[in-house]
C-alpha cells in the first residue's frame, strides 16, 4: 500500500473508530463442526440503522450453541463499524463484509450500506423507546398514577402527546434547554449530573444520551409518525439443552411504511417464569431449570412472546407409543414428544368413574354405582364411553353446570333479589338441560330485554348496571380478556388501548331500566343514550366501536346490543369460541391451556397452541355444542391418565402428561361428605336432601362452603373460587361437626349397616366403596378386620375408619 | 456550590483519572508507593458521591440531614456528625458508612466498589482537601456572556413602569431591550440558568428576577435599574417562581418547589418569613393593595390567602369542593386598584376572584369567584392587567400550539385573539401605558402587539444566534 493512502486509512480509522471494529473474543472452548450466522446479509439504511447478527455453532453431537457473544467479528472495510454492543453500524455508503469467526471457522456476511444520512430524531419512534427502556415511565417511577416528584409520564409511553407536554411544556419548558442541550434537566437527571432519586441510568457517552441530546438540539419537535406495527423475533422459539446455556435474540420492529429496525437492545424483556429461564436487558436468555418459560418482548405498545423450552438432561428417554383416543391426544402427545416427556398410563376404572362423576355432576359415585361399573364385564373403553353418555344426559349434570354458570354470571340475590336468583337459575338450568348452543346462550344474554320474571336472561343487566361494568364482565367471561386493565391507560401487556375500553362500553349505553310491577322485578329495555359513556380525556360522549373486527359482521343491525352480540358470538371472533374451549378444558384438566383462563393476552401464550386450536375448531365445527366439547375432552386418553408419574413426566405440570389431583370444590366436598356417609344432609332454607351444588346462590348460610372457597359471586373472575388448603379447613375436617355429625347420623350408612348386623368384611368394603369409590385391597381388608376386632363396638370402629378415609387425599381430591 | 457547566466538561477526564488511580492502588503494594498521587476531591471523589449518594443526600431531600452535593455540605455533615474529619478516616462517618462487608450505605443498592471506598478513605487520610479549581467554577460571566446556537425558550417578560424597557428571560441572563424592540440595552448575566419570573418594583428602582437552576438552587436577583448592579441570594434548593413586589416596594414574595412561600425584605434581600400553606409547588404570588395579605397559587390547584405579618393561613379563596378544581393554577395577577385576583391554569379558563370572603362558607360554594372568561385552548401560563385594570392579556399552551387573547375585565368580552402563536406561550406582559402587549414562549420569539387593534407590531429574537461551531460544547 502506498504510504499516503495508508495515512488516510489510519486517519479514517481514528476518526470513525475503525479498525477498532475488530473485537476480540474469548478463546474458543467448544469444538464446532459448523458455524451459522443470522441474518445471512445486512442492509443498512440511514445513520442510525445498526444491526446485530446471531452466531450459532453446531457441535459434533448435533447440538446448537449460541456463540453471539463469543465469536470474533471483523468488518472488512470502513464502510461499516462495530459499536460497543457489537452491532454493525453504517459509516459510508458502499458494500463490505462482516467476517464472523469462531473455532477456526469463518462465515462472511455481506453488508450493504445504502444510506448514511441523519434523519431528524422522532419523538415517537426514537425518544419514547428510550424513556421506556431506561425505566423512566415505568409504574414505580414517573409512569405511576401520580408520577414522581412532580414529573409524570404516561405508563410505558402509551400517550405520546401527554409525554411531549410533560417534557416540553410543563413549568414552561423546565425539563429541556434548547440553548444548551447538555444543560437540559432531562439529561442531567438520568446521568446524575444533578441529584436524581431514580439514580444513575446512563452516561454521556451512551447512545441514549446522544439521541436525547440531538432531539433537544433539533428543537424538541413532535411528530406524528406511525408507531411500530409488529415485532419479529429471531430465533422464533428457543430450545436450550442444558441448564446455564445462553441464547441471544434479535428483535426487528416493522413499520407501516415497510421499513424495519433492529431494536434488540431497545425492547423490554420479561420472563414468565424465572425458575425456568431468565433474560437480561440485552435479551440474552439463560436456562435455569427444565421446563418452559415465555419471554415477553415489549416495544412501544407492540408485544411478542418467544417460548423458551429448557430440555435439560434426558438420558435414557425413548418415546413409547400410547393410545390416542381422539385428536386431543395427538396434539398433546406431539408436544410431549418435542419436550421428551413420557405420558402416564391410563387410570383404573375405579379412578375413572370417580373422576368423571365428580367433574360432570359434582358428586362422587355411590357404592352401588361403583360396584356396578367395576363388575361390568364389557371392555374398559366401551363402558367408559357409555358412562360418559349416561352422565351427560342425567339430572345431576344439569344442577352442577347450572351452578358453574351461575357463578360466572354472578347470580346473587344482592343484585337481583332472592326471587330473581331462582328465576335466573331456572333460565340457566333450562339452557343446560336442552344443551342450547353456546353462541345462542350468550346472544340471548347480551340482547335480553323485558321483565326479569318473564325473561330471566335480562337479569344480566340488573347485575351489570353500568355500561363499563357490563363491558368488563362481558369481556372477562366471554372472550377471556381483562379489559379493566385499560380503563386508566393502555393495557400494559396487550394491544388494547384506553379508548377501546370506552368504545366497547358504549355498546351498553342504551340499556334502559325501569321498575317492574313488584319490587323484586325490573324491566330492561333498549333506549338510546339511557346512559352516556364519556371519553376519558375530552369529556365528550364516545361512539361505540369494536376493539377488533372480523369477517361475518352484520352491518344491517341497528340496536347496539344486537350489533355487539352479532360481533361477539361470531364463529369468526378469534376469542369467543377459543376462550370457552380453554375454560372448559381447565375444568377437567385443572389448568387452562392458557392460564388463567380469563386472562388471554399475547403475553400469556397457550402452553399448547395446536391443542387449543384443534379444540376450538372442533367446537366450532359442532356449532358451539357444549356437551360435545365436554365429551371430546373426557373421552381422551389425556383426561383419563393416571396421576402416577414416571421418571420422564414427574416434573411436568403444564403439558397434561399425567392426571393432576384437584381439591374438591366447596360444594363438591359438602355433597361428597353427604354421599359418602349416606347422611341426609340438611341445608337451612332449602328442602331436605337439597345438595350444595343445587343452591341458588352464596347467600344460603353454610359456613362450611365459605371455608372451602365458595365464590361470593361479586366478580366474573374464575379466581373467585379458591381451592387452596388451609389449617382451618384441616381442623374442620378432623374435628368439625359437618363430618362428625354426618358419619354418626343414625340414618347414615354405618348406622344402617350395623342395624343390618353386617359383618366386618362388608362394613369395610362398603366404607371403602362409599368414601374412596373402590374396593379395599386385600391388605386393607385384613388391616381393617384386625382393627375392627380390637375395638369394643363395630359401629364405632367403622365410624373411625370412615373418618380416617374422609381425611385422606383419596377423598378430598379428585384424582 | 459546583457549577454544572464545568462539571459536564471535565467529568469524563475525571473518570479517566479515576481509572488510572485505581490502577495505581492495585499495583501500589508491589510497586513504588511514592508514585501514588494525592486523590482529587473534584475529579475522583465528587463523581462517586454524585452518582451513588446524591439521589438521597441532596438539598431537596437530605436523608439523615446529610447533603453530599458539595464539599461544604459534606464537611458540615448530618445527624451522625461531620461527614469527614481531615486526616482521620476512622473518625469520619462517610468512611464508616460505606466500609465493611455489609456497609450501611448506599441504602438498597450495591455497595461501592472496593477501589472506590479505598479512594475516599485515602482522600480523607490525605487531609480531605477541596481541590475544586477556582477558575473552573464558572465559565459564563458578564465579560463572557452566553452564546446561543438556538433561541432560548422565553419564560418571563416585564415592562418597566415608565414603559421604556422590556426585560426578557434568557439562559443565565436577562436581556433588557428597548420597549419598542428597537435594540438591546443591557445583558444582565447571573447564575440562574432559568429565569421564571421578571418584575420591576413599582418605584422602578429594581428589576427582580426569580429562578435558579433546576434541582440545584433557587435564586432571587435584584438588579438596580440605575446602574445595573446586582444583589442576589439563594432561597431554595430548586428554582423559585412567581415574584411580586408589595405596592410600597418594600416587600418581595415568590413561590418555591418545596411548596413554600418566601417573603423577602427588599432593603437587604433577607428572608423575612417562610410560609407553607400549599401542598405542592407554589407558582405565583400577589400582595393585597395595603400589603397586609398575600395571595398565592400553585400546582395543588388552590388559591390561598395568608397574613403577611405573622404568616398565618386565612382561607382558600377558590372553592374547596372536591372535583371543583382541575389541575394546577400557574398564573396570578392582582387588579391594579382592587383586591381582586385574576388566575389561570390547567383548565384554560381565566377567573377573577375577590380576596376577602364576606359570607360564611357553605359546602360546595365558590363564593369569592367574581366571573370567569371564555377558556383558552390548553393551559394558561401567564396573564397581566393593563394599567387601570380595565383589560387583561392572557397566554396559553396546548404543548403543540399557543394562544393569546385580550379580554375586557368587567364584561368579559373577548377583544382580540392575537395571531401568530403557533407554539406554546409562556409569558405575556401588558405595557403600563396600555398601548402594547408583549408575548413570548416555546419558539423563543418576542411578539409586540398594538393593544388597541390586536395587530402585530413587531417580532424579534431577543438574543444573537451564533452558528454552531464544530467541537464546541
Amino acid at each position: 500500500m502506498h504510504t499516503s493512502k495508508l495515512a488516510i486509512y489510519l486517519w479514517a480509522g481514528l476518526i470513525c473508530g475503525w479498525p477498532a471494529g475488530v473485537m476480540s473474543a474469548e478463546p474458543p472452548q467448544v469444538a464446532i463442526v459448523e458455524l451459522q450466522v443470522q441474518p445471512t446479509s445486512l442492509e443498512l439504511t440511514g445513520a442510525s440503522d445498526s444491526r446485530r447478527v446471531l452466531v450459532t455453532g453446531k457441535t459434533a453431537d448435533g447440538r446448537y450453541i449460541d456463540l453471539t457473544a463469543d465469536a470474533q467479528l471483523t468488518v472488512a472495510s470502513p464502510v461499516a463499524t462495530l459499536d460497543a454492543d457489537r452491532f454493525v453500524a453504517p459509516h459510508t455508503v458502499g458494500d463490505t463484509v462482516l467476517n464472523v469467526t469462531y473455532g477456526g471457522q469463518t462465515v462472511a456476511v455481506p453488508v450493504k450500506v445504502k444510506d448514511v444520512t441523519h434523519t431528524p430524531i422522532s419523538f415517537v419512534r426514537d425518544v419514547l423507546p428510550v424513556l421506556t427502556k431506561t425505566g423512566c415511565n415505568q409504574g414505580a417511577c414517573h409512569g405511576g398514577q401520580q408520577g414522581k416528584a412532580g414529573f409524570k409520564l404516561s405508563l410505558r409511553g402509551y400517550d405520546p402527546q401527554y409525554d411531549y407536554a410533560a417534557l416540553t411544556d410543563d413549568l414552561a419548558g423546565r425539563r429541556f434547554n434548547r440553548a444548551q442541550p447538555e444543560q437540559s434537566l432531562m439529561l442531567l437527571k438520568p446521568t446524575q449530573g444533578v441529584p436524581h432519586e431514580g439514580g444513575f441510568l446512563f452516561d454521556e457517552d451512551s447512545r441514549y444520551y446522544q439521541l436525547l441530546k440531538r432531539w433537544i438540539a433539533e428543537g424538541c419537535q413532535f411528530d406524528t409518525v406511525d408507531r411500530v406495527q409488529s415485532l419479529e423475533v429471531i430465533p422464533k422459539s428457543l430450545l436450550l439443552d442444558d441448564v446455564g446455556q445462553k441464547q441471544a435474540q434479535i428483535v426487528i420492529a416493522k413499520y407501516a411504511d415497510g421499513s424495519t429496525r433492529d431494536v434488540s437492545r431497545d425492547v423490554g424483556y420479561e420472563t414468565s417464569d424465572f425458575e425456568k429461564a431468565v433474560v437480561d436487558k440485552a435479551g440474552n436468555v439463560t436456562a435455569v431449570r427444565r421446563g418452559e418459560a415465555s419471554i415477553l418482548i415489549r416495544y412501544e405498545g407492540a408485544f411478542i412472546t418467544n417460548v423458551c423450552t429448557v430440555l435439560g438432561k434426558r438420558e435414557g428417554f425413548a418415546w413409547k407409543d400410547t393410545p390416542e383416543f381422539n385428536f386431543v391426544d395427538t396434539a398433546v402427545n406431539n408436544k410431549l414428544k418435542r419436550l421428551k416427556v413420557l405420558p402416564s398410563e391410563l387410570c383404573t376404572d375405579a379412578e375413572f368413574l370417580r373422576r368423571l362423576k365428580i367433574d360432570l355432576t359434582g358428586v362422587p359415585p355411590t357404592s352401588e354405582q361403583t360396584r356396578a361399573f367395576l363388575t361390568d364385564t364389557r371392555d374398559s373403553k366401551t363402558k367408559r364411553e357409555a358412562k360418559i353418555d349416561e352422565l351427560l344426559s342425567g339430572p345431576d349434570f344439569i344442577d352442577f353446570w347450572t351452578m358453574k354458570w351461575s357463578d360466572l354470571l354472578m347470580s346473587n340475590r344482592k343484585f337481583i333479589t332472592e326471587k330473581g336468583v331462582w328465576s335466573f337459575r331456572n333460565w340457566i338450568r333450562n339452557a343446560i338441560a336442552t344443551n342450547v348452543p353456546y353462541d345462542r346462550f350468550v346472544s340471548d344474554l347480551m340482547t335480553a330485554n323485558g321483565n326479569t320474571f318473564e325473561n330471566p336472561a335480562a337479569n344480566y343487566y340488573r347485575i351489570s348496571r353500568e355500561p363499563r361494568l357490563a363491558m368488563e364482565n362481558m369481556t372477562q367471561v366471554f372472550i377471556g380478556t381483562r379489559f379493566m386493565c385499560n380503563q386508566c391507560h393502555d393495557h400494559p401487556f396487550e394491544k388494547w388501548t384506553q379508548i377501546q375500553y370506552y368504545e366497547l362500553s358504549a355498546f351498553f349505553a342504551g340499556v334502559g331500566r325501569k321498575p317492574g310491577a313488584s319490587a323484586e322485578e325490573e324491566v330492561i329495555f333498549s333506549q338510546p343514550n339511557a346512559q352516556v359513556v364519556m371519553h376519558p380525556k375530552s369529556g365528550q360522549p364516545i361512539a361505540a366501536a369494536f376493539p377488533y373486527k372480523h369477517a361475518g359482521i352484520d352491518s344491517t343491525l341497528t340496536d347496539p346490543r344486537e350489533q355487539l352480540a352479532n360481533w361477539l358470538v361470531s364463529k369468526e371472533n378469534p376469542y369467543f369460541a377459543k376462550s370457552l374451549a380453554n375454560r372448559y378444558w381447565s375444568y377437567f384438566l385443572g389448568r387452562g391451556i392458557i392460564d388463567p383462563v380469563d386472562d388471554i393476552r399475547q403475553s400469556n401464550p397457550p402452553s399448547n397452541g395446536e391443542l387449543l386450536d384443534a379444540l376450538t375448531a372442533d367446537f366450532l365445527a359442532h356449532n358451539f355444542d357444549l356437551k360435545h366439547l365436554i365429551k371430546t375432552i373426557v373421552s381422551s386418553h389425556t383426561y383419563q391418565r393416571s396421576i402416577e408419574t414416571n421418571l420422564f413426566n414427574q416434573d411436568d405440570n403444564t403439558n397434561y402428561s399425567h392426571g393432576s389431583p384437584r381439591r374438591l370444590g366447596a360444594e363438591q366436598l359438602y355433597d361428597a361428605v353427604m354421599e359418602a356417609t349416606g347422611s341426609p344432609g340438611t341445608i337451612p332454607g332449602v328442602p331436605a336432601g337439597f345438595r350444595a351444588t343445587q343452591l341458588p346462590d352464596g347467600k344460603v348460610d353454610l359456613s362450611f362452603l365459605d371455608m372451602f372457597g365458595r365464590p361470593p359471586r361479586e366478580s366474573p373472575c374464575e379466581c373467585e373460587r379458591t381451592s387452596e388448603v388451609s389449617l382451618s379447613q384441616t381442623l374442620n375436617l378432623i374435628n368439625g361437626p359437618t363430618i362428625g355429625d354426618a358419619i354418626a347420623h343414625p340414618q347414615a350408612l354405618i348406622g344402617r349397616l350395623v342395624a343390618e348386623k353386617a359383618d366386618s368384611k362388608r362394613l369395610i368394603e362398603e366404607v371403602y366403596l362409599s368414601v374412596v369409590c373402590r374396593f379395599p385391597t386385600p391388605a386393607e381388608l385384613k388391616q381393617g378386620e384386625e382393627f375392627l376386632a380390637q375395638v369394643p363396638s363395630p359401629a364405632e370402629g367403622a365410624q373411625d375408619l370412615m373418618w380416617a378415609l374422609i381425611n385422606s387425599p383419596a377423598f378430598l381430591f379428585n384424582r | 456550590m459546583f457549577d454544572v457547566v464545568v462539571a459536564r466538561s471535565t467529568r469524563r477526564l475525571g473518570a479517566a483519572v479515576l481509572i488510572l488511580a485505581w490502577a495505581g492502588i492495585t499495583s501500589a503494594e508491589d510497586a513504588k508507593p511514592a508514585a501514588v498521587t494525592p486523590v482529587s476531591f473534584y475529579r475522583q471523589v465528587r463523581p462517586v458521591l454524585q452518582r451513588n449518594c446524591s439521589g438521597c443526600h441532596q438539598p431537596a431531600k437530605a436523608g439523615g440531614k446529610l447533603v453530599l452535593t458539595s464539599f461544604e455540605a459534606l464537611q458540615h455533615g448530618g445527624d451522625n456528625g461531620p461527614g469527614v474529619v481531615a486526616g482521620k478516616p476512622a473518625e469520619s462517618t462517610l468512611v464508616e458508612f460505606i466500609s465493611g462487608d455489609k456497609p450501611q450505605m448506599p441504602l438498597k443498592a450495591e455497595p461501592l466498589k472496593k477501589a472506590q471506598v479505598e479512594l475516599i478513605t485515602r482522600w480523607v487520610a490525605e487531609g480531605a482537601k477541596d481541590d475544586t479549581p477556582a477558575a473552573l467554577q464558572d465559565n459564563i460571566t458578564a465579560e463572557h456572556p452566553p452564546l446561543y446556537t438556538n433561541p432560548p425558550v422565553v419564560t418571563a417578560l416585564a415592562y418597566s413602569p415608565d414603559s421604556q424597557l422590556l426585560a426578557v428571560s434568557g439562559f443565565r441572563e436577562i436581556l433588557v431591550h428597548k420597549a419598542d424592540g428597537s435594540g438591546l440595552v443591557k445583558r444582565l448575566v447571573g447564575r440562574s440558568q432559568r429565569i421564571e419570573s421578571l418584575e420591576f418594583s413599582p418605584d422602578g428602582k429594581i428589576l427582580a428576577a426569580v429562578g435558579g437552576t433546576p434541582s440545584l438552587f433557587g435564586e432571587v436577583q435584584f438588579w438596580n435599574t440605575a446602574d445595573w448592579t446586582e444583589r442576589s441570594a439563594n432561597f431554595a434548593s430548586d428554582v423559585l417562581f412567581g415574584g411580586w413586589f408589595s405596592d410600597d416596594s418594600k416587600l418581595f414574595a415568590c413561590g418555591a418547589a418545596d411548596n413554600g412561600i418566601r417573603l423577602i425584605k427588599v432593603e437587604d434581600l433577607s428572608l423575612l418569613r417562610k410560609m407553607d400553606p400549599h401542598s405542592d409547588w407554589v407558582l405565583g404570588t400577589g400582595f393585597s393593595v395595603d400589603g397586609k395579605h398575600i395571595v398565592t397559587v400553585g400546582r395543588d390547584m388552590a388559591m390561598k390567602l395568608s397574613i403577611v405579618d405573622n404568616g398565618q393561613f386565612v382561607d382558600n379563596i377558590t372553592s374547596i369542593t372536591p372535583g371543583a378544581l382541575k389541575g394546577g393554577l400557574m398564573a396570578i395577577r392582582r387588579h391594579p386598584q382592587r383586591d381582586e385576583f385574576l388566575t389561570g391554569g390547567s383548565d384554560g379558563e381565566p377567573k377573577l376572584y375577590k380576596m376577602i370572603r364576606t359570607q360564611a362558607r357553605q359546602i360546595g360554594d365558590d363564593y369569592n369567584r367574581i366571573r370567569g372568561y371564555a377558556p383558552l385552548p390548553g393551559r394558561i401560563f401567564a396573564l397581566d392587567f393593563n394599567g387601570d385594570g380595565s383589560k387583561f392579556v392572557v397566554g396559553s399552551s396546548t404543548a403543540m400550539t399557543g394562544a393569546v387573547r385580550i379580554y375586557n375585565t368587567e364584561d368579559a368580552k373577548l377583544l382580540f385573539e392575537l395571531p401568530g402563536h403557533s407554539r406554546a406561550v409562556f409569558a405575556v406582559d401588558f405595557r403600563p401605558d396600555g398601548a402594547q402587549v408583549a408575548t413570548g414562549g416555546f419558539d423563543g420569539t418576542i411578539r409586540l402587539f398594538d393593544a388597541n387593534t390586536g395587530a402585530l407590531v413587531k417580532q424579534f429574537v431577543p438574543v444573537e444566534i451564533t452558528p454552531a461551531v464544530a467541537g464546541q460544547k
